[in-house]
């Protein structure tokens, strides 16, 4: 595709969803293809350019744990020793956890910790450094390595430890070891930096009336900043650091950000995990199949993804501004992956099925962890879900339980369930049960990257 | 009330960014009836975005009459005393100097007589910079002067009360200033926080190269965060600063009816306060309000290549706001602001600067020495029978922070104490004050526009 074809299947996909901005940039066949559409935020109507830096949200996660693998080379770190070897005040809400729980595990999911995000204590509150501490309150989802569970406490805790043992705080690290050697000129990694740019904020479209508007704060608590609370950039410098990754560790401006070995070990399968794990991941990368790796972003009224695929040499990132620009981001990257990596990414649900559910009473209970609660309830016969928020982190968060819906089963096993916010047709819950015990009853709902564990009846 | 924008001001407004070099401003005047806005130019020279009338620009220590409304509030609400020692509101205060520690009250807090001398402190770094840290760092501050025996603008003395409207409330103190100031007063284009700034149109600063001519952006937005009491982070479009300062206009009601303040609170902000011990003086001062000459109360903020500043004038009901965006921006507020206070006070605010002496007979040796506070070095010097003055910066805190000694620039007698530089310079050509002779008559203290800065070695006064 020529600039010019991929800036008007941008404009054609962001116009399509409703989406107020996009920005996107792909590598492929040696050519770098950068467009950019729409408006960075509604209410001021300035327009988005290629520069203009959008959020990547857990994207941040893979410049995180980019930072953690430089101390590995450096020798500063080992990942298979325990975190407590470095920080011994390293406490969790479980005592049993923490001495079990290895560097590793902060950065491949497995860590357990059942953080993934807690309430917002307010500007000068939100530390790094505050926020590894209040873990000492929170408990566990699954054992450490007894599961795989997508884990925001784990990489708060990696950015911690390379804040603590470099002695730099966590912000300088990424701008010097990440954003200056790669000459990311359109990134920031603090709000206060952020307003140096053209700078875009996220939108929520209202389902009833179709109403775009612009979300009411800007960042999920900015304590969870190596979560991916803060990072913003062009969707051209978030490439320049995924072409870095495609090169194995040497970026396009000749710089060797990390050693082609440990730039290939962030790529591999990591962990050995005993229980279920709801995905496959390496250090921070994401494994899907047809060997892409990827890793998707979200916070406050805004989505973004990025993938490589090393065998051909390509990478992407889309980056949008609104909470429904998921179909945006199918839109645009599935034909690039389908047509380099013969795999889309962003799959539609598996279909429903006529399928007779034995033994219902096994999937019933409440399934939960932080942030969300899954109810699965049995009425006359019938399976019926129903989700909410623990806490309000967005402004179409729901604290109060939506209507049960019924729970539907599909093909492959799994069930269907409707979130009833009419965001997308991939917005359709796909809900997996697993660990049954001694009496057959789930231990463990799992949905997309997360587990949520039974906790009662 | 209905904002008008007039043309003609936005003409005025366009060819006074021009004259001076500055790349985005916005105003909002009030002439007792009407408010009319114009803004001109960009927000950024980097991005390009236009700046519009919605647009936050920096307010830098406009701040600190905001932060003085919060702390008075609290005495309406009886939470506080003016009066009362801080200590008796924070037992756990820890400052540098024990006497200080015990004797400063609240009122000095905000009329700039604490001498706590803390003007600015290095950046911590994000996580670091905190209301809470900033106060602790306090611990090892030195005193410029005795508390209440002079008067020399105090940043640390609003952080401080910052902090203790934080502690009286028990609310941070973001959340202090948008429930107690933005919403009471309805403000729709204003963030405390860097965070929630991203929300609107923004603004950042800029610096001009004077040998080149050439603007460039900051390369940073904000001055420590922990300082944000003291105007670090508040940002707002002139249109909503204009309200704040319709509130006091109306001695504390809201242009939306909502009462601010008491009556009583608002009018006492406004009136004399301290020094009490006949001391130096670099300003006259209320509460969080500097009184100029002509009844005009107002006060200016400046931060990383930002100048703005804010005017009232009680007697005619005026008042006007000019934002910029430029780190020389104050001879476009003058320009602009001039001839509209003129036209509505029959006065303005500006004081003229001192005019050197024809042929001055002064003796020179008492003068010399170096003069300082915890930013800033000031050296002054006799040579070849003339007195010359070099400065430095302590720690860097502006992309124009002149860490090295600037060269010597020779200090004219201008009369009763007053020198003016020969050239300008970044700092040579202000108007500088030799003040509180001791008993051999040689200077305790060398002034400079609100500061002072105390000679190394000097007595007590």
């Amino acid at each position: 595709m020529n600039d010019s074809g991929f800036q008007g299947a941008v404009d054609s996909a962001r116009i399509k969803h409703g989406v107020p901005g996009v920005s996107a940039a792909f590598y492929a066949d040696g050519r770098t293809n950068i467009a950019a559409s729409g408006l960075t935020n509604v209410a001021t109507g300035v327009e988005m350019t290629s520069d203009a830096i959008m959020h990547i949200g857990s994207i941040t996660k893979l410049i995180n744990a980019t930072i953690l693998m430089q101390l590995v080379e450096e020798g500063t770190v080992s990942l298979d020793r325990p975190l407590l070897e470095y920080w011994p005040e390293f406490r969790l809400g479980d005592p049993a956890a923490a001495p079990e729980i290895t560097v590793e595990m902060l950065v491949n999911h497995t860590s357990g910790i059942d953080g993934t995000l807690l309430p917002d204590r307010g500007h000068d509150e939100e530390t790094i450094e505050k926020t590894a501490r209040r873990f000492a309150d929170v408990g566990q989802v699954h054992p450490p390595n007894g599961g795989r569970s997508y884990c925001n406490a784990g990489t708060v805790l990696a950015g911690y430890l390379s804040q603590r043992l470099t002695g730099k705080s966590w912000y300088d690290l990424v701008k010097e070891r990440i954003f200056a050697p790669l000459e990311m000129n359109h990134a920031a990694v603090l709000p206060e930096d952020a307003l140096l740019h053209r700078a875009s904020v996220g939108h929520f479209r209202d389902s009833s009336t179709n109403r775009i508007a612009r979300s009411s704060h800007l960042f999920l608590p900015i304590g969870y900043a190596s979560a991916g609370a803060t990072a913003m950039m062009s969707a051209g410098d978030l490439l320049t650091f995924l072409r870095t990754h495609l090169a194995d560790g040497v970026a396009p401006n000749g710089t060797r950000l990390l050693s082609a070995e440990n730039a290939s070990r962030m790529r591999r399968s990591s962990g050995t995990v005993s229980g279920t794990a709801a995905f496959d991941c390496g250090i921070a990368w994401i494994r899907n199949q047809a060997e892409i790796v990827q890793h998707g972003g979200g916070g406050p009224g805004i989505v973004s993804f990025a993938f490589l695929h090393p065998k051909t040499q390509t990478a992407a990132a889309v980056l949008t501004n609104a909470e429904h620009g998921v179909d945006v981001l199918a839109e645009l990257i599935n034909p690039l992956a389908r047509e380099h990596a013969g795999f889309e990414p962003f799959p539609l649900p598996p279909a429903p099925s006529n399928l007779t559910i034995a033994q219902p009473e096994r999937y019933a209970g409440t399934y939960e962890n932080s942030s969300e609660v899954h109810q699965v309830t049995l009425r006359d016969g019938r399976l019926m879900w129903a989700v909410r928020s623990q806490h309000q982190f967005y402004d179409s968060s729901h604290l109060e339980a939506p209507a049960a819906t019924p729970l539907v089963p599909a093909a492959d096993g799994r069930f269907l369930g409707d979130r009833g916010h009419g965001l997308s047709a991939r917005d359709t819950a796909v809900i997996g049960f697993s660990e049954p015990d001694a009496s057959g009853r789930m231990r463990y709902l799992n949905q997309r990257l997360w587990l949520y564990r039974r906790v009662a009846a | 009330m209905i904002a008008t924008k007039t043309r003609d001001l936005e003409i005025a407004l366009d060819a006074a960014c021009e004259r001076h070099k500055v790349p985005g401003a916005s105003v909002a005047f009030y002439d007792g009836g009407n408010v009319t806005l114009a803004a001109s130019g960009v927000t950024n020279v980097v991005t390009g975005v236009k700046a519009t009338s919605e647009t936050l620009m920096h307010v830098g220590s406009i701040t600190k009459v905001m932060n003085a409304t919060l702390a008075m509030q609290l005495v309406d609400e009886g939470a506080l005393e003016l009066e009362r020692p801080v200590v008796h509101y924070l037992p756990d205060l820890q400052l540098g100097d024990a006497e200080a520690t015990r004797t400063i009250t609240v009122e000095q807090l905000l009329n700039h007589t604490s001498g706590i001398d803390a003007n600015l402190l290095p950046d911590s770094g994000h996580d670091r910079e905190t209301l809470a840290n900033t106060i602790a760092r306090f611990a090892t501050a030195p005193q410029l002067h005795r508390p209440g025996h002079a008067r020399s603008y105090c940043n640390a003395g609003t952080v401080l009360a910052g902090h203790l409207c934080r502690r009286v409330a028990g609310h941070n103190w973001y959340d202090l200033m948008k429930t107690r100031i933005f919403a009471r007063l309805g403000l729709e284009h204003a963030a405390v926080l860097p965070e929630d700034a991203l929300l609107y149109r923004t603004s950042v600063g800029h610096f001009l190269d004077p040998s080149s001519g050439r603007l460039s952006r900051s390369s940073h937005v904000f001055l420590p965060l922990g300082y944000a009491p003291a105007g670090s982070t508040n940002m707002m479009s002139a249109s909503d600063l204009l309200t704040f300062a319709l509130a006091h206009l109306d001695d504390g009601l809201a242009p939306n009816g909502s009462r601010l303040l008491s009556q009583k609170s608002a009018a006492l902000m406004r009136l004399r306060s301290g020094p009490v011990h006949g001391g130096p003086e670099t300003f006259d001062c209320g509460l969080g309000w500097v009184r100029v000459r002509n009844d005009f109360v107002q006060h200016g903020g400046g931060g990383p290549g930002i100048v703005s500043l804010v005017v009232i004038h009680p007697h005619s009901k005026t008042a006007a706001v000019v934002l910029t965006n430029a780190e020389h921006g104050l001879d476009l507020i003058v320009d602009v602001m001039r001839p509209f206070l003129t036209a509505q006070a029959g006065a303005d605010p500006f004081t003229t600067q001192p005019q050197p002496l024809e042929d001055p007979k002064i003796d020179l040796t008492p003068y010399p020495g170096t003069y300082e506070n915890n930013t800033v070095e000031l050296d002054v010097a006799l040579r070849d029978d003339a007195l010359t003055l070099s400065a430095r910066v302590k720690h860097q805190v502006y992309d124009s922070s002149l860490m090295d000694w600037t060269p010597p620039r020779k200090l004219l007698p201008a009369g009763d104490g007053w020198f003016v530089g020969d050239a300008p310079s970044a700092l040579g050509a202000l108007p500088y004050r030799f003040m509180d002779p001791d008993a051999a008559g040689r200077p305790r203290y060398l002034a400079q526009s609100l500061w002072l800065f105390g000679r190394r070695g000097r007595d007590e006064s």
